[in-house]
């Protein structure tokens, strides 16, 4: 049993964690999709229209791999969180049902017409088919935080009888505070993740020389946005969201620092390796009073460390869970830094000259980072959870299938890992080969056959 | 109101049936009615605006599922766990197939993803086929509400045997129906005078698998036919299904003939509904311990609240959709394939 517990989560950690490289993707390139596609439209910019197909290009293959990786999710918890199912779904359903219902289909109308229907649809309806994708793909996302946030911090439930829970109120589901602030915090990252994505591929084409009128315009908005999401990942999202986490998973917070002792003046460690056994963090670079500050806003305020909590409540895996916090903070803070130095050098008309190479080779290079800030966000999230399903109401080992054995799951994790393996390298090889074509491929100079192919394909 | 959700649920999964019927149809009558590159290219563009939206209806039938009936959901998903996991992986090459193969030109390239297109889409109609067989004969439910079974065994029921793999043959006859129908719609020339030629001989098949089904399912579980006996409002299902057969193999014009074979799967599906009713899970030793449609009110008033919102904006959207596409589908220009293949190489 306590073997099938364990392929369970690896599955479902695999399984989430290989889905959402695609989605942050897809939901922070709509909002720069909708402001290539506006620049264009309202400067006559045929530059910017290129780089509006360009990248729809790049969305188009991102959101299919998103699709097909997001199906599973939501099916894994019947198929492998039966018990959990059971008692919540009668709340986190709504979200569940209303995510398929409001936003999935809104989605699926209108890719098909983002990708191919430029030429049939002219320049404004098409920019309305931008935003409207967009603000599905983004209400799709609060929807899914929705049940998370549930996860994290229940709110709008009571217990029947049966063991079962019961909405007691949509309204306070929908507007729970968790939601609210891991939404925004979330959503700001996944505008960080596309911001380097696209500098990343501007670098790339002004390091080549190649496609430059392009190139220092995408990088220009892929900074400025790029900046001002590094900047809001921190703060305020991040800070309220460590704040939520102090009020309502005290535990969690000291697991998360490596902090084992109680106590006034709460130092963050930038640095360290926690040493669980003895208790106590090793070769710690500390800044004295940040915890203090960053949970309660003073900085002698009295953090909890972990021997304030009972053993059975600790997280399960609290050396995961503190490096997937600092990596995430880390990244998070060293993003802040690259941004800045990017924007100045292009603000300054520098970023061209022989000696900003380096940084172009740095943007270039930057673009898993966000994907991995952002994976260790969400390990944060979900191991400072541990050892609870439904944080402080429903444990992980009360949650999976009963009857479903160890044998069985491994056979579906191998099933995904082989599948998912191919696909990422199809992924890989398809995204390439756009990006080696670049966004003048099909420009106003050159006709366009492959575009006419696409609007029959539409 | 946990009444009216049965209806609705089977509402949401017959309509996906429908919708991605004609997909997952289209990939396998593709082989016998596309001969040309240039046909089969306008076969996947004939699907391409569409497919995606109605793999939606399969995801937001499960959310729904999970929010009013998560007992049901939690035991069918966990009892049929590999199966489910080949839908799940079915699903996955029918949906990269289609959006990866027009990314390049390349001969082997296409080969390979109409390859994966036609077997992912027969691989899943005979899988929806089996689960629904599945459910028409029931499971060894225990008092946990939850059940193993063997994904096949010689002797015992198990998730694929003679019964439901009849019931997947059947199915899978029934969305190659839809998907000659929907082809024969939406194309025009060889491959649309094809397509409308397999929807006439296919209507025949489906009517033979169907009485076939309804005779072996009198045998698993005969209760089933008494009780839909029972109640005459499912007659008037049957009676559409079996109007949507006369339509789809006599009608001269195509859009009926699409309509026609629409109504032989909302029907059906919609009167094995109205025969299970309100049985969700079967217990087929122990039918005391059956999953029957209930809830607590509150929740699911609520729930009706936000899906009939929903359902209005997606009838909008498929209005949308069809509209912007109607018509036959365009041929895709050859020439068009080939500058593209330079172009991709420079």
């Amino acid at each position: 049993m306590a073997d099938a517990l364990f392929w369970h989560r690896v599955q479902f950690a695999f399984t989430i964690i290989y889905h959402y490289l695609f989605p942050q993707l897809t939901m922070g390139l709509a909002l720069l999709l909708v402001a290539m596609k506006g620049l264009a439209l309202y400067r006559k910019d045929p530059l910017w229209a290129d780089l509006a197909r360009f990248w729809t290009r790049i969305f188009g293959i991102n959101f299919v791999v998103g699709v097909v990786t997001g199906l599973p999710m939501e099916f894994q918890f019947g198929t492998n969180w039966g018990r959990f199912s059971q008692v919540t779904g009668a709340v986190i359903g709504h979200t569940l049902g209303m995510e398929g219902v409001f936003a999935f289909f809104l989605e699926s109308a209108l890719v098909g017409l983002l990708v191919f229907g430029d030429k049939k649809l002219g320049p404004r309806a098409h920019l309305l088919v931008a935003a409207l994708l967009c603000l599905g793909t983004w209400m799709s996302g609060y929807f899914i935080i929705c049940a998370n946030a549930f996860m994290q911090h229940p709110v709008a439930y009571a217990m029947e009888a049966s063991g079962r829970m019961r909405l007691t109120s949509f309204v306070e589901l929908m507007a729970n505070p968790w939601a609210l602030a891991a939404y925004a915090h979330n959503m700001m990252a996944s505008v960080v993740t596309a911001s380097f994505v696209v500098c990343s591929v501007s670098a790339l084409w002004v390091l080549r020389a190649r496609h430059l009128p392009h190139a220092r315009k995408a990088l220009k908005l892929g900074l400025a946005a790029g900046l001002v999401s590094c900047v809001l990942v921190a703060f305020p999202t991040g800070d309220t969201q460590a704040k939520l986490v102090a009020r309502y998973q005290p535990v969690a917070l000291a697991a998360m620092e490596g902090r084992f002792e109680s106590g006034p003046q709460a130092e963050i460690s930038v640095i360290g390796q926690p040493n669980v056994p003895e208790k106590r963090l090793d070769n710690p670079i500390r800044i004295p009073g940040a915890l203090s500050f960053l949970a309660y806003g003073t900085f002698h305020s009295d953090v909890k460390g972990l021997d304030a909590f009972p053993k059975e409540e600790w997280p399960t895996n609290i050396e995961v869970l503190y490096y997937a916090f600092h990596v995430m903070a880390g990244l998070g803070t060293l993003f802040i830094g690259l941004m800045g130095l990017g924007n100045l050098l292009r603000w300054r008309g520098l970023l061209e000259r022989p000696r900003a190479r380096p940084l172009l080779w740095l943007l270039l290079f930057a673009f898993p980072f966000p994907y991995i800030a952002t994976t260790a966000g969400w390990m944060t999230a979900e191991l400072g959870r541990q050892p609870w399903l439904v944080f402080g109401v429903m444990r992980t080992a009360d949650g999976s299938s009963l009857r479903v054995h160890a044998g069985s799951v491994l056979f579906t994790l191998f099933g995904f890992l082989g599948l998912y393996l191919v696909m990422g390298l199809l992924f890989v090889v398809l995204i390439l080969r756009e990006v080696g074509r670049g966004p003048s491929a099909h420009g106003e100079n050159k006709p366009a056959p492959h575009d006419d192919v696409e609007v029959a394909h539409a | 109101m946990p009444e009216v959700w049965f209806f609705l649920v089977a509402f949401m999964v017959a309509m996906y049936f429908v919708l991605d019927g004609f997909d997952l149809g289209a990939a396998m009558v593709r082989p016998f009615v596309a001969r040309t590159d240039e046909e089969r290219a306008r076969v996947f563009a004939a699907i391409g605006p569409y497919w995606d939206g109605n793999e939606v209806w399969l995801v937001a039938a499960g959310g729904t599922s999970l929010c009013v009936f998560p007992a049901a959901f939690a035991s069918v998903l966990g009892g049929l766990y590999i199966p489910f996991f080949m839908v799940l992986w079915g699903l996955l090459v029918r949906g990269i197939s289609i959006e990866f193969r027009h990314l390049s030109h390349d001969a082997l390239w296409v080969s390979f993803w109409d390859f994966t297109f036609v077997v992912s889409g027969a691989l899943l109609s005979l899988l929806f086929g089996v689960a629904v067989g599945n459910l028409l004969r029931g499971f060894p439910l225990g008092d946990d509400g939850a059940f193993e079974l063997d994904l096949f065994s010689g002797s015992r029921p198990a998730a694929l045997d003679l019964y439901t793999l009849l019931v997947g043959v059947a199915v899978t006859l029934a969305f190659a129906l839809q998907g000659a129908a929907f082809l024969a719609w939406k194309t025009d020339g060889d491959l649309g005078e094809r397509s409308a030629r397999l929807r006439k001989w296919l209507t025949v098949a489906v009517a033979i698998a169907f009485v076939a089904t309804v005779f072996a399912t009198h045998r698993v579980r005969p209760e089933l036919g008494a009780a839909f006996l029972g109640r005459p409002v499912g007659w008037l299902f049957v009676a559409a299904s079996l109007a949507g057969m006369g339509l789809a193999f006599r009608s001269a014009r195509p859009l009926l003939g699409f309509l026609g074979s629409s109504l032989v799967i909302l029907g059906s599906a919609v009167s094995l509904a109205v025969a299970a009713f309100p049985v969700l899970v079967f217990a087929a030793a122990r039918p005391e311990v059956s999953i029957v449609a209930s809830g607590e009110t509150g929740g699911l008033r609520i729930a009706l609240s936000w899906w009939v919102l929903g359902m209005a904006l997606v009838a909008g959207y498929y209005v949308t959709v069809f509209r912007i596409h109607r018509g036959k589908t365009p041929r895709v220009p050859q020439e068009a394939q080939d500058q593209v293949v330079g172009d991709g190489t420079t």
